[in-house]
């Protein structure tokens, strides 16, 4: 099928009349929601950001087989200048200059100059490892800024960025693909206007069910001491407990459906979830401190990741806060006003916790009111902060002992969802 | 009924007489009776949570006690007596009040901003004598706990700021603080409160009115409130005068005053958008510029106000971030503040 824009019939698109939601693509449009380019104005093109290379090897991946090679793919590195200003990368930047300078390269080697040529090939390697195919004609000038975000020297702010060249005009269109299933799956729609039909509720219905106990106790993580595993004990005919130690264990469901939903919840936390991206490698091999949470002011991935939550065991929303970005500490002080008092915040820089009880009531409910889902967890509520430096947002805690089983499963929901199937349910 | 030492609470709040305010709530307008009715329902509401134990923040009830007494609402004994225990629920043992009788346990400190509400409702209530006396060793505490929230160094040295909040400096805890002391101090618990009182007032002219950084509406209403009530031999030089009135300008628009000016935001970020015009900033600007003598407050002008802040709810402002509402559209404390708008303008001819 091809679909031309009315306003520019010369650009065209080429998509098959029917796309097979498999489960590959329906964790790919929870990533996208979450990390594609979103911004319909300003000709921009169909896009992905992120700073891990998986995570872009995939997204490349689901690009290719969704678009094929009509549109081809261009690379943008941005990276922070503070990165650059310590000894270990002045000494890296260095060695580079007389990299460059000996072969006699026309390359740019002054300080900027180095730096994108450092950032460019590092992203060479990393595509390299992956077997992400990028030739270097495919990368547009990297940037490096002093204002990209990152908060102090040596600190990095990379984002790699591919963009889909020639797609300005049908962004809308994929958008609406994307909302069209994001919105129906996270709303247990079966159908959505005759657009999106499943086999039945995105909720209910499974591909498979998964054994959990078998599942979780294959899953190891590193330690200072070594390689851990979970230990695992029975509660009752559907759930069993995990945990890190034997005193503090979470309840867990036996038997996991894996539906749509699942999928795209996977998909969405991969992209907006709080645990380092990196993580979700290397935490098998690496001891690194992993966590489950989610910071967003989007409703619909707040209520995901709840009930992703829900779905995958008991009570296992441990807490919730509101955090307000420093930059609307004015809007903040003028609704403590608005109730007679004044901010009180916490902190030797104000980032602790917000002290005016009356203040933080209020934040509370600015959440429940925002996001209704939460008015189950109304209890849960801990505390506001005024830190970082986005809109007001909700935090939502998991417990730490999920950490392993719950990383594992996004991850092999999104890049292993054939291998997870060897753990069927019998 | 409730009773507040009016030149007190004319004080907090530029009030008109007696006379006036006589008249305003006999003229029969629309808002005033809305309001006087706000508040009566807002106290039966109150009553019923305190009787059931429920966390009541006290900043609340001193909102709606006065909020009755400037009606001129009589209430029972009864009501006094549940009030006044409540009240005596959220004290600290240690010193000073709890902003409400329920909270977490981190959240439990006591607050001079809820230690002014609490004493200001016990005044309100004329149990001053019933409880200082059951109260003398807490009182002396709380002396002394409110005198060592006093900064004795840098820029903060006069200033009264919460120990566990270095950074949240506001010239309305000075106020609150010296309130409190003052009143201590009138009723023997405190002797001499000047040395106090004079490095108050040099932080207010030096640090704060010589910053015009940290200005905003109603920061400087409560600076000028401290100044006109304990630093009167340190008036105000016509030159900071006029540049106050300069300042308070910039944040006019025009359907009111915003809080801050939107220079401020712009060092931090790109999206400042259009600065929030509210009732509070707005009311405490033209308030402070009839403390400055720099112009009238009439009744056409509490009228416009109202008009401009009437929401479905009350009055109040509807704080937004970027599309979002942030916060509730109307507060008690807003409602307050209209009432006395209404109170506080003289007449038409």
């Amino acid at each position: 099928m091809e679909i031309r824009p009315v306003d520019d019939v010369t650009k065209v698109l080429k998509l098959p009349k029917v796309i097979q939601l498999t489960p590959r693509r329906i964790a790919f449009l929870g990533l996208y929601d979450g990390d594609g380019n979103k911004v319909r104005d300003g000709g921009r093109e169909i896009g992905f950001s992120q700073r891990e290379i998986n995570i872009h090897k995939f997204a490349h991946d689901m690009f290719l087989e969704i678009f094929g090679s009509q549109f081809p793919v261009k690379w943008s590195i941005l990276e922070d200048t503070r990165r650059f200003e310590t000894n270990e990368m002045k000494q890296e930047l260095n060695k580079l200059r007389s990299e460059i300078a000996g072969f006699g390269s026309t390359r740019r080697t002054d300080d900027v100059g180095l730096q994108k040529e450092y950032i460019k090939r590092e992203f060479l390697t990393a595509a390299q490892r992956v077997g992400l195919r990028v030739d270097e004609s495919q990368l547009r000038t990297p940037v490096v800024s002093p204002k990209k975000g990152a908060r102090a020297a040596g600190k990095s702010s990379l984002e790699y960025i591919q963009n889909l060249t020639g797609s300005e005009k049908f962004l809308p269109l994929w958008l609406k693909i994307v909302r069209t299933c994001t919105d129906g799956i996270i709303l247990n729609q079966q159908s959505v206007d005759d657009v999106l039909v499943f086999h039945g509720k995105p909720h209910e219905t499974d591909l498979f069910v998964l054994d959990v106990e078998r599942y979780v106790r294959d899953i190891r993580w590193a330690t200072g001491r070594g390689r851990a595993s979970y230990l695992v004990s029975a509660l009752d005919a559907d759930f069993f407990q995990i945990g890190k130690s034997k005193k503090v264990k979470v309840v867990v469901r036996r038997k996991l459906k894996m539906t749509p939903f699942i999928l795209l919840s996977a998909g969405i936390y991969l992209a907006e979830g709080d645990t380092k991206k990196d993580d979700f490698f290397v935490f098998e091999n690496e001891s690194v401190s992993l966590n489950v949470a989610l910071t967003s002011s989007e409703t619909d991935y707040i209520r995901a990741f709840i009930e992703l939550l829900e779905t995958v065991g008991n009570n296992l929303v441990q807490s919730w806060k509101v955090k307000v970005g420093t930059k609307y500490q004015w809007e903040t002080e003028e609704l403590a006003q608005k109730l007679g008092v004044i901010t009180l915040r916490g902190g030797e820089k104000g980032q602790g916790y917000v002290r005016t009880l009356e203040l933080d009531k209020e934040l509370k409910n600015w959440g429940l009111s925002n996001h209704p889902i939460l008015k189950e967890y109304s209890e849960l509520y801990h505390h506001s902060e005024i830190t970082g430096v986005g809109i007001p947002r909700v935090h939502i805690l998991g417990p730490t002992q999920l950490a392993p089983y719950f990383i594992s499963l996004v991850r092999d929901c999104v890049f292993d969802f054939p291998g997870l199937s060897q753990y069927m349910s019998k | 009924m409730l009773s507040a030492d009016s030149s007190l609470v004319e004080k907090i709040y530029p009030l008109q007489s007696e006379e006036i305010r006589e008249k305003v709530l006999a003229s029969k307008l629309k808002d005033i009776e809305l309001l006087q009715k706000f508040f009566r329902e807002a106290f039966t509401e109150m009553i019923a949570k305190i009787k059931k134990n429920t966390a009541v923040y006290l900043s609340e009830i001193h909102c709606i006690l006065l909020g009755l007494h400037l009606q001129k609402v009589e209430i029972t004994a009864e009501e006094k007596k549940l009030l006044f225990e409540y009240l005596v629920k959220a004290i600290d043992p240690n010193g000073g009040f709890f902003p409400t009788i329920i909270s977490k346990d981190w959240q439990r400190r006591p607050r001079i901003y809820s230690t002014f509400y609490a004493l200001a409702v016990i005044k309100l209530l004329e149990m001053d004598n019933d409880f200082l006396r059951l109260q003398k060793e807490w009182s002396k505490r709380t002396v002394s706990w409110l005198l060592s929230a006093q900064g004795t160094s840098g820029e903060n040295e006069g200033a009264f700021l919460e120990e566990d909040c270095p950074l949240s400096i506001a010239p309305e805890n000075t106020f609150w603080a010296l309130w409190c002391l003052s009143y201590f101090q009138k009723n023997g618990l405190v002797e001499n409160i000047d040395n106090v009182v004079s490095k108050a007032c040099d932080w207010v002219r030096n640090h704060f009115m010589g910053n015009s950084e940290f200005w905003s509406s109603t920061r400087l209403f409560s600076a000028l409130n401290i100044l006109r009530t304990w630093c009167r031999h340190e008036t105000l030089n016509e030159d900071r005068a006029r540049e106050i009135v300069r300042f308070i300008d910039s944040l006019k628009s025009f359907e009111g005053y915003s809080e801050f000016p939107t220079s401020i935001k712009k060092g931090y970020r790109e999206d400042v958008g259009h600065a929030h015009v509210s009732l509070h900033s707005t009311l405490y600007a033209r308030f402070s510029l009839k403390i400055l003598n720099f112009s009238e407050f009439k009744l056409k002008d509490a009228i416009t106000i109202l008009d401009n802040f009437r929401r479905k709810e009350g009055f109040g402002t509807q704080l937004k971030i970027k599309e979002y509402e942030y916060g509730p559209s109307s507060t008690l404390f807003e409602n307050f503040l209209a009432f006395v708008a209404c109170l506080s303008v003289l007449p038409e001819d």
